[in-house]
């Protein structure tokens, strides 16, 4: 049994692309947990979306062993973290689990949004926080100034940050001895009852669903009988082990460490993250822990089975997903257009996007999605608040005394010569300015009040392009406020199309209406007859458009070498008409659904 | 005459298609395999693969017909085109042939090439003038003017060609049904013995498909080329021209055989970069890029970049889908017989369908498209194509 005392567990935090997952690439290598032939780029973000966006989604912990220069090998438990603000609730699942956190911060980018946030999230853990600088190697790095930014917005000592590449490997050394000299060993007794934290969690066919943990006090082994606190169900253990960074089972798991209870758990409900796993044995429990803080979602939309009897299939894969990511929820809903679906709740758009790409590729589902919105509220006039999650949840308009939204407060950070431009963007999103604070001389976190509504779509695409890709923004949802909404119906061919209504703001609702009549002319296909659009909000049509019936649908050209490829091509949007779905006469695809999505600002 | 009464029955013979994949510039419209390339040396080491291909694939077949496409074959210089022709000649009898055709650009035909051409064994040219709007010729980039493509026809009458064909295109962005109808007059003034006239498709990876995703340009209004399409049938049949299919038109020189060939589903082998290939039912296509197919070529290698084996029901419905684009129609007992499955009954609900949607005519052996069916050629030829899907 490892010696509580040469233990240690840390996180990874940072802003988005500072190197997080870069850094553990060193650390695994370094202290030779894997061998150089089984490295590849961002090990850890082995998902195949993260690979293919190059972002990390889910945190991921491994163990390793470190011989440090003092003679002795110490057991290092990583775990790398997402570093997206929409991943958030992957962060302050995995600063439980710590007891310090490596703060890395891109010497030539410096204090960003995230950096901020995470930092702060860190300190609320109690843990130790050691600020790294990476990206050395870069000709731009600036380590002097960005120490004075990290001091100066969070209020750390900086002056003996470790400079280092996680790329090409400088300093990396540094960062292991700093950790086994600054960061604290985990303080419980391996002779106590058993208390584990469940941190994360992962269903697998063959063998139940996975338990990742902490184990705070006492030990856990195989055959022995397990209970969870708070869903009071007891399991035989059938195996326990550590990531490294794939599953290696041990003997024993004790306190201090961080890994894995395989204990045959079939049913998904019996799991919530969060909570504390002890024994069944009366006489071997322990108390339950504070679990987390459970992040409410604030973006909603629609996820339709496009075949409808898939919508069984549809909430066992809801199921397996939610277990995997505690931050989004689902209920049932149904529509005239789409039939029975599930609304979803999300931290933002792109972890909605996430969920839905992993619904399609991990659970194989084939899925139509809604366009998204923000949760609203109603006052109704007997006093009562009503959340509205959808246009259709909306009571009688006779009852509503009055209409709220949510509004965040945003905080942008950015070089001090952009204030303007993000003054500017502020106003015309209907936000206030807050305040403005300086970090060294050159950079700003400016605070603003925004309604929600305003900064999920394009918000950060506009940030980006306004301050040349310097601009980074971090939000929190602070309350509620009375606001003037509408409800916007569409309607096509004469047919109200209930999953494409959606609230707006009064002022917007005429060209938000607009544009998505302009968007569908474009996704719906043309038919032979012509196809009325229209918006309507209350009785009174404020947008209309219309698709010009089907004249000619022939090719000109085929040639030999074309063949297959035009074959293919016809084939392939036939296979697609299968998939639309019909409102009266009109064949709409899926895709025209997300219509509201893509109303940019093409004006 | 009836145009296709000349052409063989399917299965005897094997058509050849051979592709130079040069051009001077790259149209904005053009998704062919063509590359700019100016260094000649290029075009030299293309022959000498192309040889070594010829010797590797075709292996004396009974030959069906002859087309030198691109890219711009007339773009190589005498010398090489002289070369060009000879190593083909070596393979097949070209003089033998019923039919050969070579395509020709305004820009780089020259007398002396198409006295080349012509002594050589070609019998039938192609050139491609596209439009006689300097604006829209601009658009399109092409390297050459109207004049010029006059000119250029003059030149290949005086070659001695009995037998010329001129492509255009209708539905240029911008364009009018004036302009188009005066295109068209003008094209007929030359007096060809052939025409295809295309309707502009927007294809993946060109300019001009990036430009409309960009909203920079926009393409015509669907009723107007219904217009000029419609415009163009007229026009043609009162000027004694035959449609034998959607875009082309058989005047003096008959249609092309080459084409019908493959739309009957012959069986063709082409030679050169990104050259297709057919036999009963596998179609592979050549490695695109010069470079990887003139090597694979040079080490005797196969210069197959893919390959398809249609299954049985497939086959039968993309003969369908590419029959009724011909004005005669599909024979589908013929195919039946061919393909030895039975069909009828498998097509029997689309064709229910297609014939109350007065799209088809069928007299229960030839199945025909009706005037309102053919500007939805398509939407037929795609049902069809979803029954192969199906199974
Ligand atoms: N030049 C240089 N590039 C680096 C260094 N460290 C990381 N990068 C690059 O920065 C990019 C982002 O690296 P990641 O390790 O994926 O960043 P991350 O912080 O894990 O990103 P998220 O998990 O999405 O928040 C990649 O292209 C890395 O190759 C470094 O020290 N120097
Ligand atoms: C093999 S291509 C090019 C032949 C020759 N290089 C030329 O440019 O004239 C044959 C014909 O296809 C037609 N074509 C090519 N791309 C087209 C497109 N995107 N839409 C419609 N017709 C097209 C043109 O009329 C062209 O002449
Ligand atoms: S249209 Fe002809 S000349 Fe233009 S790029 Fe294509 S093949 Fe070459
Ligand atoms: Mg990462």
């Amino acid at each position: 049994m490892t010696d509580t005392r040469l233990i240690r567990n840390f996180s990874i935090i940072a802003h988005v692309d500072h190197g997080k997952s870069t850094l553990a690439d060193r650390l695994v290598e370094l202290t030779g947990t894997l061998q150089k032939r089984q490295m590849k780029e961002q090990l850890l973000d082995d998902m195949e979306l993260e690979r293919e966006r190059g972002i990390t989604i889910k945190a991921r912990a491994v163990a390793m062993n470190y011989l440090a220069k003092d003679g002795i090998t110490y057991q290092l438990n990583l775990i790398d973290t997402p570093g997206h603000v929409d991943f958030n609730y992957e962060v302050l699942k995995s600063l439980q689990a710590c007891e310090g956190a490596l703060l890395l911060v891109d010497a030539s980018q410096g204090v960003e949004a995230q950096t901020v946030v995470n930092a702060h999230l860190a300190e609320q853990a109690k843990l130790t926080v050691l600020p790294v600088l990476n990206k050395m190697d870069l000709p731009h790095a600036r380590p002097e100034q960005v120490a004075q930014e990290i001091e100066d917005a969070i209020c750390i000592p900086a002056e003996d940050a470790i400079p280092v590449s996680a790329k090409t490997g400088l300093n990396v050394d540094l960062v292991l001895e700093a950790i086994v000299a600054k960061i604290p060993a985990p303080t419980g007794d391996p002779q106590a009852n058993l208390q584990a934290m469940i941190f994360d969690a992962v269903y697998n066919d063959y063998r139940g669903v996975v338990l990742f943990c902490r184990v705070f006090q006492g030990t856990v082994k195989k055959t022995e009988m397990i209970r969870m606190m708070g869903t009071m169900t007891h399991y035989e253990v059938m195996e326990v082990g550590k990531l490294k960074p794939d599953m290696q089972p041990v003997d024993l798991l004790h306190a201090g460490e961080v890994g894995y209870i395989v204990a045959n758990i079939k049913k998904l409900q019996d799991v919530v993250i969060g909570d504390t796993v002890t024994h069944e044995d009366e006489k071997r429990r322990n108390v339950a822990l504070p679990g987390f803080r459970q992040p409410k979602p604030m973006v909603f939309c629609g996820f339709y089975p496009t075949v409808p009897s898939e919508f069984e299939n549809l909430r066992k894969s809801l199921e397996k997903m939610r277990l995997n990511d505690s931050s989004f929820t689902f209920e049932p809903e149904t529509s005239d257009a789409l039939g029975f679906g599930f609304r979803c709740g999300f931290l933002g758009l792109l972890h909605m996007e996430v969920i839905q790409q992993r619904l399609e590729r991990e659970e194989d589902m084939d899925l139509v999605q809604t366009a998204p919105t923000v949760r609203y509220r109603v006052k109704q006039t007997n006093g009562e608040i009503k959340e509205i999650r959808s246009p259709s949840e909306l009571p009688d308009g006779s009852v509503i005394e009055e209409y709220q939204e949510p509004i965040t407060h945003v905080n942008v950070v950015v070089p001090a010569i952009y204030i303007g431009a993000v003054m500017k963007i502020c106003t015309d999103r209907r936000g206030q300015y807050v305040k403005t604070d300086y970090y060294g001389k050159e950079r700003v976190m400016i605070g603003l009040r925004i309604p929600f509504a305003e900064i999920i779509f394009d918000f950060h695409d506009h940030l980006k392009s306004a301050t040349r890709g310097y601009g980074t923004m971090d939000y929190e949802v602070e309350g509620f406020e009375a606001s003037n909404l509408v409800k916007v119906r569409i309607l096509i061919a004469g047919d109200e199309v209930d999953a494409l209504s959606f609230l707006c703001h009064k002022d917007q609702s005429e060209s938000r209406g607009r544009k998505i009549l302009k968007q569908l002319r474009k996704e719906i296909p043309r038919h032979q007859f012509e196809v009325a659009l229209q918006a309507a909000i209350g009785g009174k049509i404020v947008a209309r458009e219309s698709i010009a019936p089907m004249r000619k649908d022939v090719t000109a050209k085929c040639y030999g070498g074309d063949i297959s490829r035009k074959r293919k091509l016809l084939e392939k949007q036939k296979e697609g008409k299968k998939r639309m779905r019909q409102v009266g006469s009109v064949e709409i695809p899926q895709k025209a659904f997300l219509s509201v999505l893509r109303t940019g600002d093409e004006d | 005459m009836n145009p296709s009464s000349a052409v063989k029955s399917v299965g005897s013979g094997t058509s050849l298609y051979v592709h130079v994949p040069f051009c001077v510039v790259k149209c904005g419209y053009c998704d062919f395999n063509s590359y700019v390339v100016e260094d000649r040396s290029v075009h030299d080491r293309f022959l000498d693969a192309l040889d070594a291909e010829l010797r590797a694939t075709w292996r004396g077949r009974e030959v069906v017909s002859v087309f030198l496409g691109g890219g711009t074959p007339s773009l190589l210089d005498p010398d090489r085109l002289r070369r060009l022709l000879e190593i083909v000649g070596r393979h097949v009898p070209l003089r033998e042939c019923a039919e050969v055709s070579m395509e020709a650009n305004p820009e780089s035909i020259t007398l002396e090439k198409a006295i080349i051409a012509r002594e050589l064994g070609v019998s039938r040219m192609s050139m491609g003038v596209q439009s006689f709007h300097a604006h829209h010729l601009k658009f399109l980039d092409r390297a050459h003017s109207a004049e010029r493509a006059e000119q250029a026809f003059a030149q290949l009458r005086e070659a001695g060609f009995a037998n010329l064909s001129i492509d255009l295109m209708f539905g240029i962005p911008h364009e009018t049904c004036e302009e188009w109808r005066s295109d068209l007059e003008r094209a007929l003034a030359l007096g060809p013995d052939h025409l295809s006239c295309y309707n502009l498709t927007f294809e993946p990876g060109t300019r001009l498909y990036r430009d409309l995703q960009r909203d920079v340009v926009s393409p015509n209004e669907q009723e107007e080329d219904r217009t000029m399409f419609l415009h163009t049938r007229e026009r043609l049949a009162q000027a004694g021209f035959t449609a034998y299919e959607v875009s082309n038109f058989a005047g003096r020189g008959g249609p092309c055989h080459h084409n019908d060939h493959y739309w009957l589903q012959g069986d063709y082998v082409g030679v050169g970069p990104g050259a297709s290939s057919h036999r009963a039912g596998v179609r592979c296509t050549n490695l695109k890029p010069v470079e990887a197919w003139a090597n694979a070529a040079l080490a005797g290698l196969p210069c197959a970049g893919s390959a398809e084996t249609l299954r049985p029901l497939q086959r039968a419905a993309e003969a369908v889908w590419l029959g009724i684009r011909r004005t005669s129609g599909v024979d589908l007992v013929a195919i039946e017989q061919r393909l030895g499955m039975p069909l009828l009954g498998l097509f029997e609900p689309i064709l229910a369908s297609q014939l109350e949607a007065g799209w088809v005519a069928f007299d229960g052996r030839t199945l025909r498209l009706t005037p309102d069916g053919l500007l939805m050629a398509d939407r037929v030829g795609g049902d069809f194509l979803a029954v192969g899907v199906a199974r």
